[in-house]
């Protein structure tokens, strides 16, 4: 379910890649200085948007130092913190505690449960700073877990769920700009949860998992009727994108928004036209 | 207000304009920029009419939130698009007003019962929730409460059930030419987004990155020394492939 808000790197120049770069750098090194080892595997682009994002909404005072760090241990890399990054981390930390837990749920996966018991502590204090938040988000995945119990078929229904999760992810404070900021990542959210369903389908049928996606996946307009609905939902997240007031690093936001989200899309897209077209190669040659 | 006039810009700015000419009044005008200023009240003033300018400007100028607006609303619609913004119009506006303004679709389309007349005035003021209450109270769903279903949902941005909805709706009733006509606007209702994005090149091959990809395995490859158990990438294990 992570990773799809990425950059279209081919459209970005080596200094935008750079910026881009030193914002996930920046909250790398945030989420070690405040949770260890544990906090920055939780590392992941869609909330490195996120403090871009806000960070160019706000135009906090930022910092800017070229550091060598485990991953990168021969070249010096730039690295960008303010205090957005610090929210950002805590966020990140905060998704991917709930992630961790409905996966277990989901699907046992062993790991994951032990990787969300370790950060249990720090998110417990990261609840009590945002308890409204937390709690919201709380409520949201426990409706999300009911109704993939029953089995329900309504795409429209759990992507917003998942919308009203980024909502409280992305509001960093109260003011005029809550609005706007609540539209863009209930969509952004939307899109994450329809495309993270799209890219399972066939795994899950296989598996016998939940996915909304289940019947539908056989009826012949499936991928037209997903692109649409995936257009629609990140449609609505860039139009409240434009709403807002950002000059800064705002052409690495729309590369993100209307290119780079498609990434994974057109990759997946692409294999399963591949094995389309060998099956159906294979079926001409049998019948041959 | 002259919106334009507080911000001190032309009625042709562009966006990017319209953004930096707010950005550099909110800074001047900040109350944390004037807490010494003997006109703090005066300045305070500025800087709401500056933040009340910025909105009125660039909801003129978007498509907006709502679907189905008034009267007035779509007139300003049809004012202008900025390259920016691209928006596609108000859909609902659009949709009413192919077949003639508010009264004139309303006078050809007679709504025999009262629960419709209701749902459509709902829909073209934007209140979808309140159509939604309406409809579902209806036991009786043929084409039409297909048709006013579909808007309902789409307005309130369930998009996989609008579409539903609207397929239902011309299978109901496969002549009627209004309910091929919001399919296929349900359908390509995103195509000032489609344009934006069609600039860039392909997203299959930009995206995601080798280095940051091999970047992430030395990563984990590391904690894998010092944490044993938590290699094998097993945090970042999903679908999609390592959290790139």
């Amino acid at each position: 379910m992570f990773g799809y808000v990425i950059v279209n790197k081919g459209d970005l120049t080596f200094r935008e890649f750079d910026v881009y770069h030193s914002y996930y750098c920046g909250l790398c090194r945030v989420l070690k200085e405040n949770y260890g080892l544990t906090g920055q595997m939780s590392l992941n682009y869609d909330m490195t948007f996120l403090v871009l994002l806000l960070t160019s909404l706000y135009e906090p005072e930022t910092t800017y130092d070229m550091k060598k760090c485990i991953a990168h241990p021969f070249d010096r890399q730039g690295v960008s913190i303010n205090k957005i990054t610090q929210f950002g981390a805590e966020m990140n930390v905060l998704l991917t505690g709930y992630k961790c837990r409905d996966d277990w749920q989901d699907d046992r996966k062993i790991l994951k449960k032990l990787y969300g018991t370790s950060l249990k502590s720090k998110i417990k204090a990261i609840k009590e700073k945002y308890s409204e938040k937390a709690e919201i988000i709380e409520v949201c995945f426990k409706n999300l877990d009911s109704l993939e119990k029953e089995n329900c078929r309504n795409i429209d229904k759990m992507a917003g769920l998942f919308g009203k999760v980024m909502e409280e992810l992305f509001i960093y404070q109260e003011d005029e700009w809550e609005e706007i900021l609540r539209k863009l990542a209930y969509n952004l959210g939307k899109f994450i949860y329809i495309l993270d369903a799209y890219e399972d389908v066939e795994e899950d049928i296989k598996k016998n998992s939940y996915n909304p996606f289940a019947e539908k996946y056989q009826e012949k307009d499936f991928e037209k009727t997903c692109r649409i609905v995936l257009t629609s939902a990140i449609a609505e997240c860039s139009r409240a994108f434009e709403m807002l007031p950002l000059i800064d690093n705002v052409k690495i936001l729309r590369n993100i928004l209307y290119s780079g989200v498609w990434h994974r899309y057109e990759k997946i897209r692409e294999e399963r036209m591949k094995r389309a077209e060998k099956k159906a190669e294979a079926g001409n040659n049998e019948s041959l | 207000m002259n919106p334009y006039k507080v911000l001190g810009i032309s009625p042709d700015a562009s966006d990017d304009e319209v953004k930096k000419a707010y950005k550099t009044l909110c800074k001047k005008y900040h109350p944390d920029a004037n807490i010494n200023n003997p006109d703090k009240e005066k300045i305070e003033e500025l800087f709401k009419q500056v933040q009340q300018a910025y909105q009125m400007i660039m909801k003129q100028r978007t498509s907006g939130s709502t679907y189905g607006a008034s009267g007035s609303y779509r007139q300003e619609q049809t004012g202008r698009y900025t390259s920016g913004t691209g928006g596609s119009g108000d859909f609902f506006g659009d949709f009413w007003n192919m077949f003639g303004d508010f009264g004139g679709f309303q006078s050809t389309y007679q709504e025999s019962s009262p629960d419709y007349r209701d749902v459509v005035r709902f829909i073209q003021n934007g209140y979808y929730k309140e159509a939604r209450v309406v409809l579902d109270n209806m036991a009786d769903r043929g084409g039409r409460w297909y048709f006013y279903s579909a808007q309902a949902h789409n307005g309130l941005g369930n998009k996989m059930t609008a579409i539903e909805h609207a397929k239902m709706a011309v299978a109901f009733e496969p002549d009627n030419q209004n309910y091929r006509i919001l399919f296929s606007m349900i359908e390509n209702g995103s195509t000032w987004y489609e344009g934006r994005s069609r600039q860039y090149s392909s997203p299959a091959y930009g995206g995601g990155s080798f280095c940051l990809k091999l970047c992430l395995l030395n990563l984990m490859c590391n904690f894998c020394c010092g944490s044993g158990g938590f290699c094998c990438g097993a945090p970042y294990s999903s679908g999609s492939g390592p959290v790139v």
